[in-house]
């Protein structure tokens, strides 16, 4: 066989050594030389033939290798194949061929990917944290904000309340909720409902205090649930003087109960007998999912036609629109408010959707603020991902050139790599759904009670759904453009140059970088962000309260008025309960009061000052009041400023007095001496003197102001409802119990409830910002980790391509120290550049700056120290991240360096 | 030296194995040659190329159907180191043992009522 080749039989040679890389080093090693023989031999015997028969030979030989070899691959990794696979002589059905080669690419994917498992790993990582989270918050907030309740059709509810001139949202009174109910022909059903939370007696059971609803009749027909065992409240049960029943909650049925028949027995609620007549299926929870029992409205203690005091709940009719509704209930409004007058005339009907009722524009922002994040670190992931794709798509530009020479078509290897990108979309998005049903778990368990405790939260198929788009279209995202670059390869160019022809390429190093720039400041936008939320948390939480809030424990209770029926009754209650908790061993002092600062009981009254004459004022300003024990300023840690504490000889009969807010007097007679000075409640005519002033207390939100306050004492202004405040030395919780008893020693009927510690009372006031706070700062630490591992990785990877200049640099006598700052410069300024990017970004986002103002407490928008702290906690991280790779730069070999290709 | 292991073991085999075998039974044989025989014999209905083929015979090395052989003497001129191989025993019993599973399914077949029709 000594025929010369010809130019083209040559080169056809020359590929097919190159392409024998297709099969393991060993096997080259053994067979390599024969195979370049016979397939040169057999292509001069086809020459022949003729150069038909010498392409369809070509054709065949090269096409055969890939299959061929990853067979032999897999064997010589112990991969049990069969004993001669061969597809060629099946029978071949288009379909079958189509699924075998998608089912050779899901597998040569999956070898491709465990090749490199540490980028591999990262990248699920990667996928897994920012599909996950996403998800996480996206499905609470579908549950919270989108699909609040269990009840049927929940957008065509509506809340019905009143509203004037200057309040937003008023309760109303019985009477006009029947007007309501009587004349509406765009509402369906309506019924009006009151929480309450009720004290349950009696029986051989201890008393307790469980949340209660008081409802109609039409209640339960506007929610559309019915009991799942007996009936709800019939018409006739829900009226004064009618029956008392109740309704319970499957949940308190089975508590209390075990689940026994019940249907017919009586329940002692609020020292009244009621009729158990039915019990509701389980999981129906409305308002709060504690809500044991509802029952008929006229067991509320003050009589209903005097009482405004109720809310509506109603069901549009089919076909009524909300705004319909309202004008409807607005008209009915304006007839009552020339009916009764006293109510005031500038009363008017407004109607809500019933989920506004629950999820205040606090919570939304929240969200919003939440998911904002959450899909910022999403596009660091997407970032991280991409650039890992695309080293490794640039690092196989030898293969795939060689592929598309032995006549791999493009679209074939542009489906490789997508399969590659969808498959570890896919199995990302697996991992996102795990770590989303953890997370989901996470934040029900450690949200503020709001979120666990009224919604159904869970994965539904809308967040199925949204995870499964976000987990393509990211992979399409990472996939395509590595695909499209990588299949765009200029084949001589590869093969001459093998693996470095795609990545000297300035282009792609651009991109990446521009990628790392992006990710960069994103990551400083989520810190400062983080920092801004931390440092508004830290002002909150040091907030001056005006009294002491350490090592105080309180607990709430309610007289029943039929038990408790004369004020003396009440104040020996009071007396007793106080001799006996401070006869408990280690308790410093007791006191009580109708509103303890942040339980958010206090009462609200019209301020009419001395000198003011009834009926000439325009108008008149709302303080708060409080009815507390004589020794509650004393107890609390509350400073006298000026007067006299209250004593024993303010009683019923003796002369109204009251002690007030140092903000009361700077309101109303600022810089003035105000003890013995009087003012009157609105709608009363006794004058009340001042004979004390205290310093003021935040008793509502840290981030309210001060508050003017009057307050009264209980002997003079009694209060059937009380938290007592029990000051002890040290850890509140270890005196529960005994506190407890001694309270049940005086009435073995009382039950007490809301036993926290005043700072976990405060501390439940500001969950929503530590949440929201610790969220962000997970977030924002995950997205700085993501950002670190994106900027080694391409620094890592320019450090590789660049191995052979730095070998030389070093040959050539150029120091380490010279190459380790060199690299370092390089993470720097990439690092630099996003820095900069990301913290024009924050102040350049109105938006952004809005929302968090929402949360933000007692911080500047532009926090010196959030923004200081912020980018220079993600300098350090991504620097030691750079330090990696740039230290191997330095102990490059050169010898090695330069043998290296 | 006798290899233990049943034959049927490793049949059916595929056209492929079956034709290199074949190739391999009554000579040793290089690659050229064994692509020619293929060749011939299958009349091009099997089609190889060096890459299949390789993969083929390390495969069949690996399980000690074939073995490599000392080329005959007439072979060596050529100059090219190439190897050359051969059937071991326990290659030609499988042959053997694929060759009556086909004669056995193609009895099978007469029998049957396809075998006019064709």
């Amino acid at each position: 066989m000594t025929t010369s080749m010809d130019r083209f039989e040559r080169l056809m040679l020359a590929w097919y050594g190159v392409a024998l890389v297709a099969y393991p080093e060993r096997f080259r090693e053994t067979y390599g030389r024969e195979m370049v023989d016979v397939f040169h031999s057999q292509s001069l015997r086809r020459r022949v033939r003729g150069r038909g028969a010498q392409f369809r030979f070509w054709a065949l030989a090269f096409a055969e290798l890939i299959p061929s070899g990853l067979r032999v691959r897999l064997e010589a990794k112990g991969y049990r194949s069969r004993f001669a696979p061969s597809h060629e002589f099946e029978s071949r059905s288009p379909r079958r061929e189509f699924m075998q080669s998608v089912w050779q690419d899901i597998r040569f994917a999956a070898r491709t990917l465990g090749r490199t498992p540490l980028v591999t790993v990262v990248a699920l990582l990667t996928l897994a944290l920012g599909i996950g989270a996403n998800t996480a918050i996206f499905s609470v907030m579908n549950g919270v904000l989108f699909n609040p309740l269990s009840a049927p059709q929940p957008d065509r509810l509506v809340v019905l309340h009143e509203s004037n001139e200057d309040q937003s949202f008023l309760w109303m009174s019985y009477n006009s909720f029947l007007e309501y109910e009587q004349q509406s022909t765009t509402l369906q059903h309506v019924g009006a409902m009151r929480p309450q939370s009720v004290a349950v007696t009696g029986g051989d059971r201890p008393p307790e205090r469980i949340r209660g609803m008081f409802v109609t009749a039409g209640f339960f027909d506007a929610l559309g649930e019915q009991p799942a065992m007996g009936r709800d409240l019939l018409p006739g049960e829900d009226a004064p003087g009618d029956d008392r029943v109740a309704v319970l909650s499957y949940a308190y049925w089975q508590r209390r109960y075990g689940g026994e028949s019940i249907l017919g027995q009586i329940i002692v609620l609020n020292n009244y007998p009621h009729t158990i007549v039915g019990v509701m299926p389980q999981g129906f929870q409305f308002p709060y999912d504690d809500t044991s029992a509802w029952i008929s409205f006229h067991t509320f203690p003050r009589p209903l036609d005097q009482n405004v005091s109720m809310l509506a709940v109603g069901r549009l009719e089919p076909g009524a629109t909300l705004e319909q509704a309202e004008e409807e209930m607005g008209l009915i409004a304006g007839r009552l408010a020339e009916a009764f007058p006293e109510f005031g005339n500038d009363r008017t009907a407004q109607l809500l959707p019933i989920k506004q009722l629950f999820v205040g524009e606090r919570q939304q922002q929240l969200f919003v603020i939440l998911l904002a994040s959450v899909a910022m670190v999403l596009l660091i992931a997407a970032a991280n991902v991409a650039n890992l794709q695309l080293a490794r798509a640039t690092g196989r530009g030898r293969e795939m050139a060689i592929r598309t020479a032995i006549g791999g078509e493009r679209w074939r290897l542009m489906r490789q790599l997508l399969t590659e990108n969808v498959l570890l979309a896919a199995v990302g998005g697996i991992l996102g759904i795990a770590v989303a049903v953890g997370g989901i778990r996470l934040l029900v368990a450690n949200g503020p009670g709001w979120i666990g405790s009224m919604y159904d939260v869970d994965m539904d198929f809308t967040v199925l759904g949204f995870v499964a788009v976000v987990s393509l279209a990211t992979s399409v995202l990472f996939g395509l453009a590595p695909a499209l670059r990588a299949s765009r390869v200029d084949l001589t160019v590869s093969l001459r140059e093998g693996s470095q022809a795609l990545s000297t390429g300035f282009k792609g190093n651009r991109f990446r970088s521009a990628l790392v720039v992006s990710q960069m400041a994103l990551a400083v936008m989520l810190l400062i962000g983080a920092g801004l939320l931390v440092r508004s948390f830290q002002a909150l939480q040091s907030v001056e309260v005006g009294f002491e809030r350490d090592n105080l424990l309180t607990m709430q209770f309610r007289l029943p008025g039929n038990k408790y029926e004369t004020n003396d009754q009440v104040v020996a209650f009071y007396d007793e309960m106080s001799e006996r908790i401070r006869a408990v061993p280690g308790v410093l002092d007791v006191t009580f009061a109708q509103g303890m600062p942040f339980a958010g009981d206090e009462g609200r009254f019209e301020f009419l000052k001395d000198g003011v004459e009834p009926g000439s004022e325009v108008s008149v300003p709302m303080v708060f009041t409080n009815r507390v024990a004589l020794n509650y300023f004393e107890a609390m840690g509350i400073p006298m400023l000026a007067g006299r504490t209250f004593n024993a000889g303010d009683r019923e009969g003796s002369a109204p007095v009251a002690i007030v807010s140092q903000n009361l007097v700077d309101q109303f007679w600022p810089g003035e001496d105000v003890v013995g000075r009087t003012f009157r409640q609105r709608g009363d005519t006794a004058a009340i003197s001042i004979v004390g002033v205290v310093g003021d207390i935040r008793g509502r939100g840290l981030d309210s102001d001060w508050q003017a306050f009057a307050y009264f004492a209980h002997t003079q202004a009694i209060t059937r409802f009380a938290t007592i405040g029990v000051r002890v030395p040290s850890d509140p919780s270890s005196y529960t119990i005994a506190v407890r008893d001694a309270i049940w020693a005086v009435d073995e009927d009382q039950p007490v409830w809301e036993i926290m510690s005043q700072n976990e009372r405060i501390g439940s006031r500001i969950s929503s910002e530590r949440f929201a706070t610790s969220l962000l700062l997970v977030f924002s630490a995950v997205a700085m980790g993501l950002a670190a591992m994106g900027i080694a990785g391409v620094i890592a990877y320019m450090v590789g391509q660049r191995r052979h200049e730095i070998g030389i640099r070093l040959a050539l006598g150029a120091e380490r120290q010279r190459i380790l700052a060199m690299v370092m410069g390089q993470g720097a300024m990439l690092l630099g550049l996003g820095l900069i990017l990301g913290v024009l970004g924050v102040l350049g986002a109105g938006a952004l700056a809005r929302l968090l103002a929402g949360l933000m407490f007692g911080v500047a928008s532009v926090d010196v120290v959030a923004f200081t702290v912020a980018p220079l906690l993600l300098a350090g991280v991504a620097l030691a991240a750079v330090y990696f790779p740039a230290r191997r730069a330095s102990r490059v070999d050169p010898g090695i360096a330069l043998r290296y290709e | 030296m006798t290899d233990a292991r049943d034959p049927i073991g490793f049949i059916p085999l595929t056209p492929r194995t079956f034709h290199i075998l074949m190739a391999l039974s009554a000579e040793a044989r290089n690659g050229y040659r064994i692509m020619g025989a293929i060749e011939e014999n299958s009349k091009g209905k099997v089609r190889v190329g060096p890459g299949t083929l390789y993969e083929a015979l390390h495969r069949l090395r690996g399980r000690g159907l074939i073995e490599e052989a000392d080329p005959a003497a007439d072979e060596k001129s050529d100059g090219r180191k190439q190897r050359f191989y051969r059937c071991t025993t326990l290659g030609l019993r499988v042959l053997r043992a694929e060759a009556e599973r086909l004669a056995a399914d193609l009895e099978l077949l007469r029998g049957s009522e396809l075998s006019g029709g064709a």
